[in-house]
């Protein structure tokens, strides 16, 4: 993990998994209310 | 009585919702593309910083997620000022759609913000300017969102649109402050890097912002777009039922 984004590379990561679930949950609740 | 202006025609659901049902492949495509690319290249590819080494690779989720919060913001009060100026249906539609897809990223700007700041500051938060403005962007949002929950009835969606519609104007004033406040007051945040004049920012890393931010706009369009048209379309229905009422009283 920090090879990649060197000492820090852990809130890099965070950052990354925070807005994959926030779009995430927002899709999936358009996706409910579609259907 | 005049002709309307062509735009017009558009705040009809029969134009609306054959318009955005084109336009939502081309965005989902756009976002698709645009995120990935401008991620790989943000993430991967550009050098690495000088002064704040591989942690501000977080600024490629945090920039756009700002200026859409944001954009988003200012979109709610113009079409609050436009629904309450003409009673257009569509406007209040869109004045409440944009304020969840507004929410998410204001709430990711400050999470990522804060990711950011703590190995580069050394701290979580800090109440200064624009994090405070940052903050009560987030918390108006949140206070719209209620608010039209609360007020809204069953069947007529109007009151929560006029009190959604004060709030969003009144709220909006909070955007110059937020926008200005690396400005006009001493901050620990830092100024724009960006802006109409240019960038100081090297090449590759400007490409790569730019297309993620070009990414999550069209995604925020392309979510926004699609509530909308379900909140139209569950307000077209609502409103064929009353006529059916009224004819089974009678």
């Amino acid at each position: 993990m920090n090879e990649l984004f060197g000492e820090h590379g852990a809130f890099v990561w965070i950052s990354l998994a925070a807005v994959a679930i926030g779009i995430a949950v927002e899709l999936w609740t358009l996706r409910r209310a579609t259907r | 009585m005049t002709t309307p202006h062509p735009l017009w025609r558009y705040a009809s659901p029969a134009h609306f919702l054959p318009l955005t049902g084109r336009l939502l492949p081309l965005l989902w495509l756009l976002a698709a593309l645009g995120i990935g690319a401008g991620l790989t290249l943000g993430l991967f590819i550009a050098p690495t910083d000088a002064q704040q080494g591989e942690t501000y690779r977080i600024l490629y989720l945090h920039v756009p997620a700002a200026w859409i919060a944001m954009v988003c913001y200012g979109a709610m009060a113009f079409w609050a000022l436009w629904g309450l100026a003409w009673k257009t249906r569509l406007a209040f539609v869109l004045m409440r759609a944009l304020a969840p897809t507004g929410t998410l990223f204001a709430v990711l700007t400050l999470i990522t913000g804060s990711l950011w700041g703590r190995p580069m500051w050394g701290t979580w938060w800090v109440w200064d300017a624009r994090l405070t403005s940052a903050l009560l962007l987030a918390l108006l949002y949140v206070g719209f969102i209620a608010l039209t929950t609360a007020v809204d009835t069953p069947d007529d969606p109007r009151r929560g649109d006029q009190a959604g519609a004060l709030l969003a104007l009144v709220g909006a004033l909070n955007l110059p402050v937020l926008y200005f406040s690396v400005t006009w007051w001493n901050t620990l945040h830092q100024g724009a890097s960006i802006n109409l004049r240019g960038s100081s920012i090297a090449p590759q890393m400007l490409a790569g912002l730019l297309l993620s931010t070009l990414g999550f706009w069209a995604y925020a369009g392309a979510a926004v777009l699609t509530r909308a048209r379900l909140l139209l379309q569950a307000r077209v229905e609502s409103e064929a039922r009353w006529p059916r009422a009224i004819g089974s009283l009678a």
